[in-house]
């Protein structure tokens, strides 16, 4: 972990705002994906009800 | 001939078949590679410590939020022209894709701005410019679920987003037209690249992973789209 001078633990900023940033675009990636292989039901179908 | 054979929704939903698995494991490899790369085996930066791995999902964001809404663009100039199908189709597919990666762009770019600025958001030409971008991504995005016609809602879609398209030189030439807090390019710029390869190449796979991500999914919805018109042609 030559890459980690601080530790791995406590990396100078690294979860105070790296983490949280790449987790926010993880879940709105994923939600993306869910929204694209499991539409809603009721538009699937095309009854538009 | 050949993008008029490929622009019938019969000839791109096989086609778009066979391209999703591609498009996906280049997103899945590249994606998974760059991010060990990024997050792991690049060395710390100088002067921003370990903050500036931010930068290998927010710089690919900000590529795809200006990216996917050109494309729309091109999508909306053969719609309101030729009235291509696939294109309507297109640009009712993708500005939910485009508002999410802008939306991403503007968390992850505030959290960066947070340890290096001292600030989550400044009104900075680019910040603002790219909010802009994301206030024009809904804006389409309500014309598609204001109008249930999907070719009429298309069509107004297809306005504003050449309308809007004003805006992306606005987002990519800011930081030169006025005094930003937010860094001038670094990549794209006279003189090559300002970052050190070992952090660059990271940087060039997470972009192509997720410009691979955006097809990946902009075809999957363009097929959903297309069987659920071949659902209500049977059922009327």
């Amino acid at each position: 972990m030559v890459n980690f001078p601080h530790g791995f633990w406590n990396m100078g900023g690294f979860w105070m705002y790296v983490w949280p940033a790449y987790a926010v675009a993880f879940v709105v990636m994923a939600l993306n994906v869910a929204a694209a292989y499991w539409p809603d039901k009721d538009d699937r179908n095309g009854s538009g009800e | 001939m050949l993008l008029r054979k490929f622009s019938a929704p019969k000839t791109f939903y096989p086609l778009a078949g066979k391209l999703m698995p591609w498009f996906f494991w280049t997103f899945a490899v590249l994606g998974a590679v760059g991010l060990y790369w990024g997050l792991v085996l690049a060395p710390v930066d100088a002067v921003q410590g370990q903050a500036y791995r931010i930068m290998y999902v927010h710089v690919p964001s900000a590529w795809m939020s200006m990216m996917i809404y050109t494309s729309m663009t091109a999508a909306a100039i053969a719609a309101l022209i030729w009235r291509t199908k696939v294109a309507e189709l297109w640009l009712l597919c993708s500005p939910a894709l485009g508002a999410s990666f802008t939306f991403i762009t503007l968390v992850t770019g505030s959290l960066w701005g947070k340890p290096m600025w001292g600030a989550y958001w400044v009104w900075d030409a680019r910040l603002t410019s790219e909010l802009v971008l994301l206030f024009i991504y809904f804006a389409i995005l309500a014309m598609k679920s204001a109008i249930p016609d999907r070719r009429k809602a298309a069509r107004v879609m297809a306005m504003i987003t050449v309308v809007g398209f004003v805006n992306i030189p606005i987002i990519k030439f800011s930081v030169d037209w006025w005094t930003t807090l937010h860094q001038g390019d670094s990549i794209f710029r006279k003189g090559g690249p300002s970052i050190a390869p070992s952090m660059l190449i990271p940087l060039f796979m997470t972009a192509l992973s997720f410009t691979s991500y955006y097809f990946w999914l902009v075809l999957k919805r363009i097929r959903t789209m297309i069987e659920k018109t071949e659902n209500e042609r049977k059922t009327a």
